[in-house]
């Protein structure tokens, strides 16, 4: 009897151990399988996030680009110091699901294509990639992420050309023409008064085409017997598509002048 | 006596251990991460559809229909846009995934949930 309670509590003790180490064994593999899993789960995620967070900073060049336009009429006498002020950065960071991420995005105006520039799928065709004619913007993105403040971490950076449909050489070119008409047209005046002025502009309307989709405004005075006129020709641009809704943009130039009047001087009554 | 005591109590220390070191939990958390990547594909090839001049413009309406349209029988779509719910989620589901975005200052949260397959 005594043996016998000995051998079962033996048998006992093996069974359960074999339970205990098998059991183990079984969950040890699947918690390395769990581990697996929740690792490429991130990377997914990871790798999916970082051209949403690319695309956000290129929309972001855009709507600011858009809004600087919006607001800042371009004077075409300076249309170089006005386009190198379409410039910005920006920093992003947060957290999705067990995501933390940051993105630095640095946009500046270029004239020419990046070598490494292309488009973002994230961006409409008519705002993506590089136009030769429209307003070109390249975005520079820089992408860290990483999962809980470890790994699995995802770093990425793109350089992107994306663009505005508006014509900045082209309008600058057709406002400088204006000018140079108005100029031209207001340069000799029959006399130096406004009625002189606003007869030339009349005429001035039905010359070259730049003239005629620009508003002209000028200004005479005459000062120590000299007619200097002061010119103005400007034009808006209204329902430009843009990320943030159609949108209108202002070019603008102006100049002065003196004026060769041809009025006789005007003889003061003699005395009685 | 003592040996019985000594194999009884090691038989209740396996038990607790085989209960505690389930491997059924860790089966669990592989099918919800897995089910948390499909929700957060299912966010991705949205925002990849629509573009995000749509998600900065759209009126909210439109968004959230936009959302209910991109989900399917297993994968549900909703969110948050500008501080308008467009659903609430699903009443089962295994995973979820919540991306924050921030465009031209409006902010939307995509949400996703998907179903275990």
């Amino acid at each position: 009897m005594g043996r016998s309670a000995i051998a079962a509590t033996i048998v006992g003790a093996v069974v359960f151990s074999t339970l205990l180490l098998a059991n183990t064994a079984l969950y040890e593999a699947q918690n390395d399988y769990l581990i697996a899993v929740q690792h490429s789960s991130v990377q997914v995620e990871e790798a999916g996030l970082a051209p949403i967070l690319v695309g956000e900073e290129a929309f972001s060049s855009l709507a600011s680009s858009q809004t600087f336009l919006q607001s800042h009429p371009m004077d075409c006498l300076d249309q170089a110091l006005y386009l190198q002020s379409l410039t910005g950065t920006e920093v992003r960071a947060g957290r999705d699901q067990s995501i933390s991420y940051s993105a630095r995005a640095s946009w500046s105006y270029t004239d020419a294509i990046s070598g490494t520039g292309s488009g973002d799928p994230l961006i409409p065709k008519e705002f993506d990639g590089f136009s030769s004619t429209g307003l070109d913007l390249l975005v520079t993105v820089s992408v860290d992420e990483s999962f809980a403040g470890g790994l699995p971490s995802y770093s990425s950076q793109r350089i992107e050309n994306v663009h505005l449909p508006v014509e900045p050489e082209a309008e600058a070119a057709d406002c400088r023409v204006a000018l140079a008409y108005a100029r031209s047209a207001l340069s000799s005046l029959p006399s130096c008064d406004s009625t002189s002025v606003m007869q030339k502009l009349s005429t001035g309307t039905a010359g070259p085409y730049a003239l005629t989709s620009f508003s002209t405004y000028a200004s005479a005075t005459s000062s120590s017997g000299v007619c200097v006129v002061n010119y103005s020709v400007s034009s808006t641009v209204a329902g430009i598509p843009g990320v943030l809704g159609p949108f209108q943009w202002t070019v603008f130039g102006s100049g002065s002048e003196v004026a060769s009047v041809s009025e006789l001087p005007r003889l003061l009554p003699s005395a009685p | 006596m003592l040996d019985i005591g000594t194999a009884a109590g090691w038989a209740l220390l396996c038990l607790a251990l085989l209960s505690t070191m389930s491997p059924y939990s860790a089966r669990v958390g592989s099918v919800i991460a897995t089910a948390d990547v499909r929700s957060g594909e299912a966010v991705f090839h949205y925002v990849n559809s629509v573009g995000l001049v749509f998600l900065a413009n759209a009126p909210p309406d439109l968004v959230c229909a936009s959302l209910l349209g991109h989900s399917n029988s297993t994968v549900a779509l909703g969110g948050v846009v500008e501080g308008v719910r467009c659903s609430p989620p699903p009443t089962s589901f295994n995973g979820t995934f919540s991306l924050e975005v921030s465009l031209g200052g409006r902010e939307l949260t995509l949400q996703g949930w998907a179903e275990a397959r």
